[in-house]
C-alpha cells in the first residue's frame, strides 16, 4: 500500500497528538530538577566582555581575597603562572541599553598587607589568583559570583550575597570553612575534599533564595544541621535522602555514627527563611 | 481511518482542495471543534511539560510534601485555563474573521468561519513536535524551539485559514488573507488600548 503525501502529513499530525499526550510523562523522567537554577544562576558574564585594563601582582606567601561587587560580576579563577595574580576589568553588555538609565560605574583595585581588595560596580572583574597562596577569600556580591579553583590552602570562605548568585566549584578542599550567605538570590556549588583531618564547616543561610550544591567527601563522617522558616529542601547523602525539610518552622539534624569519634569530619548547617536548597553528598 | 488522516494532511499540504471536499460534504462544527480542542490540549501539555514541570520539579523539594500534588494541580489548571482560552479566541476571531469576510464581499454564514479556523489549528502540530523534541534538550533551547514553532506554526495557521476564508466566502487569497489577520490586530491592540489612558495619565 503506497501512501499518499495528505496521508503521510496526516499521520505525522497524528503522531504530534500522541506525543503532546505524552509529553508531560516524558518531561517527568527526562527533567533534571536542577536545570531551572543552574541555568537562571549561572556565572552570566561569559560572552562578548569588553577589555577595559588590567593589574598584575607578584605574589610569594599566602594572602586574602577580598571581593567587593555591586552590580556587575566577578570571577575568580586559577592562574597560569604559579606567582601571579592577575586582575581584569572588563565591560558587559547591557540586554537592554535602551531601558537602562546610566549605571554608576567604578572600579578600584588594590593590593596591600597581603590582601588583594576588589571593588567593582557595573564592571565584570576576573581574578586568576595561584591557588597556594590563596588562604581567605571573602566577598560581598549583588551581582554575580563564580569561583573556580583548587582550594587546598584555603581556610576560609566567605560569600555574602544580596541579590544575585553564586556559582562555586572548589576542589581538594581541606578542614575549611564555607560560608554562603543569600539573601535573594541563589547560589550551584560543587566542592570536592580531598584528606584533611579535623572538621571542615559549610554554613548556609538562605533568607529569599535558593541553590543546590553537591558537595565529595570520601571518607568523611556527616553531621547536617537544618532550620527552615518558610520553605523547604533535602539533604541526599550517597543518594538517599537523609533530611526533607518544609513548612513553616522546622528544624532537623543529621548525623553519622561515630560522628564524634571520626579524624574526618564535616559539619553542614543550614538555615533557610523564604526559600528552598537541594544539597546533596557523596562520601 | 485514513480518511481522516488525509484530511489531517490535506489541510496542510492542498488546503483548498480539502476546504473544497470540506464545504461540499456539508461538515458541521463536531470535527472542528474536536480538532481544535485535542489541538489546543497537546500544544498546553507541550507547554506545561517544557516549562512549569521542569520548574516544578526544582520547586516541589521546597514544599515539603505537598509539591507533587500542587505541581499537578497547578498542571491541570494550566491546561484547563489554555483550552478554555483557545475555545473563547476561536469564538471571538470566527466572529470577527466572519464580519471582515463579509465586509470584503464574502458570501456565506458565521459557521463556515468557526469550520476554517477550528480546521487550520492543525497547525500547531510543529509546535507540538518542537516542544516534544524540547523535553530531551536544555531550559533554555527548549524555549527557543517552543519560540520557533511558535511562528512557524501561526504563519501555517495564517496561510491554512486565509485559503480556508477564501473558499468559504468566495473571496480572493488576499482578501482571504486580510480576513484573517485583520481580527488578529483588532485583538493586539485592545491591551494597547486599554493601557492607553493610563499613559496619558502617567506623561500628566
Amino acid at each position: 500500500m503506497v501512501l499518499r503525501k495528505e496521508e503521510v502529513v496526516g499521520i505525522i499530525v497524528l503522531a504530534s497528538m500522541i506525543l503532546g499526550l505524552i509529553a508531560p510523562i516524558v518531561a517527568y523522567s527526562v527533567a533534571k530538577p536542577a536545570e531551572v537554577p543552574e541555568a537562571m544562576f549561572q556565572f552570566p558574564f561569559t560572552g562578548k566582555l569588553k577589555y577595559v585594563t588590567s593589574e598584575t601582582y607578584s605574589v610569594s606567601e599566602e594572602f586574602e581575597v577580598v571581593l567587593d561587587v555591586s552590580g556587575g560580576g566577578a570571577e575568580i579563577l586559577e592562574s597560569e603562572k604559579e606567582n601571579e595574580v592577575k586582575v581584569e576589568i572588563y565591560e558587559y553588555p547591557a540586554f537592554f541599553p535602551f531601558f537602562r538609565k546610566p549605571a554608576v560605574k567604578e572600579y578600584n583595585i588594590e593590593f596591600a598587607d597581603n590582601v588583594l581588595h576588589v571593588t567593582i560596580s557595573g564592571y565584570v572583574a576576573k581574578v586568576y589568583v595561584p591557588p597556594k597562596f590563596v588562604k581567605r577569600i571573602s566577598s560581598v556580591v549583588s551581582g554575580g559570583l563564580s569561583v573556580k579553583i583548587d582550594a587546598g590552602n584555603v581556610e576560609t570562605c566567605d560569600f555574602k550575597v544580596t541579590s544575585g548568585g553564586v556559582e562555586l566549584d572548589l576542589s581538594n578542599l581541606r578542614n575549611s570553612t564555607i560560608s554562603i550567605n543569600i539573601s535573594g538570590g541563589g547560589f550551584s556549588g560543587k566542592l570536592s575534599y580531598g584528606d584533611y583531618v579535623g572538621e571542615a564547616k559549610i554554613i548556609i543561610y538562605i533568607s529569599g533564595g535558593g541553590g543546590r550544591m553537591d558537595i565529595e567527601n570520601m571518607g568523611a563522617k556527616v553531621k547536617v544541621d537544618a532550620a527552615i522558616s518558610g520553605g523547604g529542601g533535602t539533604v541526599e547523602v550517597n543518594g538517599v535522602t537523609v533530611l526533607s525539610l518544609g513548612g513553616a518552622s522546622v528544624t532537623k539534624t543529621y548525623t553519622d555514627e561515630g560522628f564524634d569519634e571520626a579524624f574526618k569530619k564535616l559539619l553542614l548547617s543550614i538555615d533557610v527563611s523564604g526559600g528552598g536548597f537541594q544539597i546533596g553528598i557523596r562520601k | 481511518m485514513i480518511d481522516i488522516l488525509a484530511d489531517l494532511g490535506g489541510l496542510i499540504v492542498s488546503p483548498r482542495q480539502t476546504f473544497k471536499i470540506i464545504f461540499a460534504e456539508k461538515r458541521g462544527l463536531l470535527q472542528p471543534a474536536l480538532i481544535l480542542l485535542v489541538m489546543m490540549t497537546v500544544l498546553s501539555l507541550v507547554t506545561i511539560a517544557n516549562v512549569a514541570i521542569r520548574f516544578m520539579g526544582f520547586v516541589s523539594p521546597f514544599m515539603g510534601g505537598f509539591g507533587g500534588v500542587l505541581s499537578a494541580f497547578l498542571g491541570l489548571i494550566s491546561v484547563a485555563g489554555m483550552v478554555i482560552g483557545g475555545a473563547i479566541l476561536w469564538l471571538i476571531l470566527g466572529l470577527l474573521t466572519h464580519v471582515f469576510a463579509k465586509v470584503f464581499g464574502g458570501k456565506g454564514d458565521v459557521e463556515k468561519a468557526f469550520i476554517v479556523l477550528g480546521y487550520a489549528t492543525v497547525s500547531f502540530f510543529i509546535y507540538v513536535i518542537l516542544g516534544f523534541i524540547g523535553l530531551f534538550t536544555n531550559f533554555l533551547i527548549s524555549i527557543g524551539l517552543l519560540t520557533v514553532g511558535l511562528l512557524i506554526s501561526v504563519i501555517l495557521w495564517i496561510i491554512v485559514a486565509s485559503v480556508g476564508v477564501s473558499e468559504a466566502y468566495g473571496i480572493s487569497l488576499g482578501r482571504g488573507l486580510a480576513s484573517v489577520i485583520l481580527p488578529l490586530i483588532v485583538l493586539s491592540l485592545i491591551p494597547f488600548l486599554m493601557t492607553l489612558p493610563f499613559m496619558f495619565m502617567t506623561w500628566w
